[in-house]
């Protein structure tokens, strides 16, 4: 029994020193507070905190610095530039003209028509990633937007409560699917109108392209061009007012270095859902 | 003995989850509303700030930032934000440069980013779910609009005894780190007075970019 006593008495005492320490801890977390008036606290008081937890936050941001590799930069750059020249030069301007002379409708139902059309390649990367259910929801999308929907202009299951919404988001392209099977980045890449890419996300956009049925339709080079850079215009002109591109360049000190960082981390994030 | 070394696991077992509990108390006692709380509260205040019509008008355009700006760093730790957006250079950078840094960073963010928000403004926001371990908090949110879900998810710290974001994540996109590779790639070879400048040049376009277009609208 003394034995067991004496076991109490030393429990206590850990007790005991432990609450002392975290009420030590939550008074001097509170005095440095308190204490600093802040004009003060930005320059001494902080100074050590900021040091402190810094290796704890810098963690969270480690792989900022070198996030995807780059050695072909200066080639990049120079397509960069060119693509962000022509965005504001042309395409902007042309899809602000554009969406004065067509009221929004027609131009949703030009955009749905695209989306639908790009249902194969949708299907098969759900299919080989898994989601059974987005496969399933985009397959019968497809069949009601083509038949009722007129070739897919219309977007009859919108909002309708049998279109649910799949666990995991439909898969949107080959590069992600390849990611999904382990595949890494390879290098960055920026190609000229294409935009940001890299070699996997190349390879994903040529393997995607042979699921388009307009690589299919018997189509000039020029008219096969023609239909893309329409496509697009068409797209841009929904999203003139704060589309993510502006968003992310208008306050960028470096575009190239900024839209390199969001594009490596967005492809990151679809790869993960 | 068995019987004592079995005493000892369980009354060890019950101070340890004693000691947890109380650490949990004095940690949750710091803050008084939740990470969530705070971002609704801010996001709430800021919008309607923003949809005044005040806001949109040049003539009182100095005003307006300067007011936006007030409600933005009751919630905003602008120095933490600009802090981890240099990253390790900041150790060694003076107090002058410092604080130079923040206000430059500041006046960059109000111009490209809180004056975007209107434009998120008609659509609806979800509250999901909240993270906290220690003085870090992660809020995600989902901003809904006709056929599109944006994923967002505002991280946060303890300061002063306040949850305060430090972050923004967008799509997987994180603000501090597109910044931080933007100012690794000026403060790889540059100085941080190069830096500072860079930001207030922008600044300064972004400022003469709205006069254009406002004299182009009369």
């Amino acid at each position: 029994m003394r034995i067991v006593e004496e076991i109490d008495r030393w429990l206590l005492a850990c007790l005991l020193v432990a609450i002392l320490l975290v009420g030590v801890v939550g008074t001097s977390f509170a005095s440095d507070i308190g204490d600093d008036p802040v004009q003060l606290a930005q320059f001494s008081g902080r100074a050590a905190e900021e040091s402190a937890d810094f290796d704890d936050f810098d963690d969270e941001y480690a792989d900022s610095e070198n996030l995807v590799a780059d050695p072909l930069k200066y080639w990049n750059m120079t397509w960069f530039y060119l693509n962000d020249g022509l965005y504001h030069g042309f395409f902007k301007p042309v899809a602000k003209g554009y969406a004065w002379a067509v009221p929004p409708q027609p131009r949703i139902w030009v955009r749905n028509f695209f989306t639908n059309m790009l249902f194969p390649v949708r299907f098969i990367n759900n299919i080989l990633t898994g989601k059974l259910d987005a496969a399933y929801m985009e397959t019968s999308k497809f069949v009601v937007n083509t038949s009722i929907g007129f070739l897919g202009f219309g977007d009859v299951t919108a909002g309708r409560p049998r279109n649910w919404e799949p666990e995991r988001p439909t898969a949107d392209g080959m590069g992600q699917t390849l990611g999904k099977a382990g595949m890494g980045h390879g290098i960055y890449l920026v190609w000229p109108f294409v935009g940001p890419s890299s070699i996997r996300e190349s390879v994903g956009w040529v393997s995607d392209a042979y699921m388009d049925p307009l690589t299919y339709g018997d189509l000039s080079f020029i008219e096969f061009g023609a239909i893309r850079v329409y496509k697009n215009v068409n797209t841009l002109s929904l999203q003139l007012k704060g589309n993510e591109y502006e968003a992310l360049t208008e306050g960028a000190i470096d575009k190239y270095a900024a839209v390199r960082d969001a594009y490596i981390r967005y492809r990151a994030k679809k790869v993960e859902e | 003995m068995m019987k004592v070394v079995d005493m000892f696991v369980k009354r060890l077992f019950s101070s340890l989850i004693l000691v947890c509990l109380l650490a949990v108390g004095a940690s949750a006692a710091l803050a008084d509303e939740t990470p969530m709380d705070r971002v609704k509260e801010g996001t709430d205040k800021l919008i309607e700030l923003l949809s005044q019509p005040e806001m949109q008008d040049p003539a009182k355009h100095d005003a307006a930032i300067a007011e936006l700006r007030k409600e933005a760093e009751k919630y905003i730790d602008f120095r933490l934000v600009t802090m981890y957006s240099v990253g390790k250079p900041w150790l060694k950078m003076s107090p002058q440069m410092q604080s130079d840094l923040t206000e430059a960073f500041i006046q960059l963010l109000e111009r490209s980013y809180l004056k975007r928000i209107p434009a998120y403004g008609g659509q609806k926001v979800e509250y999901k779910k909240e993270m906290v371990s220690g003085k870090k908090a992660k809020v995600l949110t989902e901003i809904i609009d006709k056929d599109k879900k944006i994923i967002v998810e505002f991280r946060l710290k303890i300061v002063q005894e306040q949850w305060m974001i430090y972050d923004v994540v967008a799509e997987g996109v994180s603000l501090v780190a597109n910044y931080r590779s933007q100012f690794a790639e000026v403060l790889r070879d540059g100085t941080p007075e190069e830096l500072l400048k860079l930001i207030r040049d922008r600044v300064e376009k972004i400022d003469k970019g709205e006069m254009d277009e406002d004299q182009s609208k009369s």
